[in-house]
């Protein structure tokens, strides 16, 4: 090699290395040792039955939904809170994912808070209009379960005057005990567009059909154009699910890229335009 | 277990490369704490995916390409960069002196737009072949390789045959 490029060499090598990369290294490794640990060792699965037992005692729903499907089930009603008085009515199912992680954990806890949010907010709802209809309905779908894959979406309905439907969907990997999020499949940030211009696309083909009563908001170089926010891009982190076949699909909520008529809309992504851009993975095939 | 098997490849590349790790994550980011953030993440989403890695003689360029990704990903979250041609990175470049000495080298090094830099340390400190950085870059071999003859035409490095060419 070069002299010129020899020194350089060894100029970058001996850079100071901070400290901190060590204990990060360190830190790194734990963590993955800690997660072995609850693979293999017996222990965490005595604790899961411990807890298990615990909440079939605590939560009545917990028990039914478990005499209701044969085997171990990764996700299952944690808390149901029901209030009806005619007017006023209120039916809010919690999932709680099975797990230990730290993730899951913290998942269920967000499920939780989410869950008691919604119904203090109907509570408050229903005191302000106390001489009219009030309801929440919240409950979750389970869309995939596989061994190393559940994808389930919760739905909240809201009627105060008109209703309006939310979705949300959560991945995870049971096995793992890990979150699936949509960057986290992805080598880098490319897909955003990818995914993005392949949706356009599909709004533009269904709203070229004929007798078709599919409206998107999306450029299509009519005047109309200029009445709405057209769809551009999908967000990072959008909301999404895998489904049975293994396939990315993404969805948008009510009134997010078409009037509210088109109520939630999802699109699949074909494997096939992603393919190159998807990190090695067991989940979308 | 299969799981710990991997594992200890896994853990023992890393701590054969962590520093190297570092000082690339460093020659993007120009920052500590940055590196630190760009190889720690860089570790998780290989971590993550490294099960599915069947040729395990692919884990350094594999793992590098994850590294290079992730770093030029934080660059644009912060916005620092913007694309530019090629000739255009080497229009805005800080002009070159004519002679360095070695330290100064290294400063010329560490002023080089990344596009630049990155093509310098995978092939002389990495070692890599040039087809396999065109591989981690993501980009044509034909750029790789003129991209590496312009960076060390910018560096004043003197042109050896063995530079371009790969053994």
């Amino acid at each position: 090699m070069n002299k010129q490029l020899k020194d350089l060499k060894s100029n970058y090598e001996e850079q100071n290395t901070p400290i901190e990369l060590e204990q990060m290294i360190a830190g790194f490794k734990k963590r993955r040792s800690a997660r072995r640990f609850y693979y293999n060792s017996i222990i965490s699965i005595v604790a899961l039955m411990l807890m298990f037992l615990t909440s079939l005692n605590i939560s009545p729903v917990l028990a039914a939904n478990m005499a209701k499907i044969p085997g171990f089930e990764p996700i299952v009603s944690a808390l149901t809170i029901t209030k009806d008085d005619s007017l006023h009515k209120a039916d809010i199912t919690v999932p709680k994912v099975i797990g230990t992680s730290k993730e899951i954990v913290a998942l269920n806890a967000k499920f939780e808070k989410e869950g008691k949010e919604l119904y203090k907010q109907f509570a408050l709802d229903a005191k302000v209009v106390h001489d009219g209809h009030v309801g929440i309905e919240s409950d979750y779908i389970v869309k995939t379960e596989k061994t190393n894959l559940l994808s389930f979406g919760q739905y909240t309905v809201n009627t105060v005057a008109s209703s309006s439907t939310t979705m949300k969907y959560t991945s995870i990997d049971p096995q793992k005990q890990m979150i699936i999020t949509l960057p986290s499949l992805f080598k880098d940030k490319a897909y955003v567009n990818r995914i993005s211009l392949y949706i356009e696309e599909q709004m533009k083909k269904e709203m070229a059909k004929e007798h078709t009563d599919k409206t998107y908001w999306v450029k299509t170089g009519k005047p109309e154009d200029d009445l709405f926010e057209a769809f551009t891009k999908i967000k990072k982190n959008q909301n999404f699910y895998i489904n049975k076949k293994n396939h990315l699909v993404i969805s948008f909520d009510k009134y997010e890229v078409g009037p509210g008529a088109m109520g939630i809309v999802e699109f699949e992504i074909p494997t096939k335009v992603i393919n190159d851009l998807l990190l090695p993975n067991k989940y979308i095939k | 277990m299969m799981r710990k098997k991997q594992e200890k490849i896994f853990i023992e590349f890393i701590d054969q490369y962590k520093k190297r790790f570092y000082l690339l994550a460093l020659t993007y980011t120009k920052n500590e704490q940055d590196a630190l953030d760009v190889v720690q993440e860089s570790l998780s989403k290989a971590w993550k995916s490294f099960p599915t890695l069947k040729d395990h003689s692919q884990l350094k360029s594999w793992f590098f390409q994850i590294l290079v990704r992730t770093a030029i990903d934080f660059l644009r979250k912060q916005k620092k960069i913007c694309l530019m041609e090629d000739d255009q990175i080497e229009y805005f470049s800080p002009n070159q002196v004519d002679t360095y000495t070695n330290i100064d080298l290294h400063t010329a090094l560490n002023n080089l737009p990344y596009q630049f830099s990155e093509i310098i340390i995978l092939r002389f400190f990495e070692d890599f072949k040039i087809e396999d950085i065109a591989n981690i870059l993501d980009i044509p071999l034909s750029t790789a390789k003129s991209r590496l003859y312009r960076a060390l035409k910018l560096l004043k490095i003197e042109l050896v045959e063995e530079a371009a060419n790969h053994e």
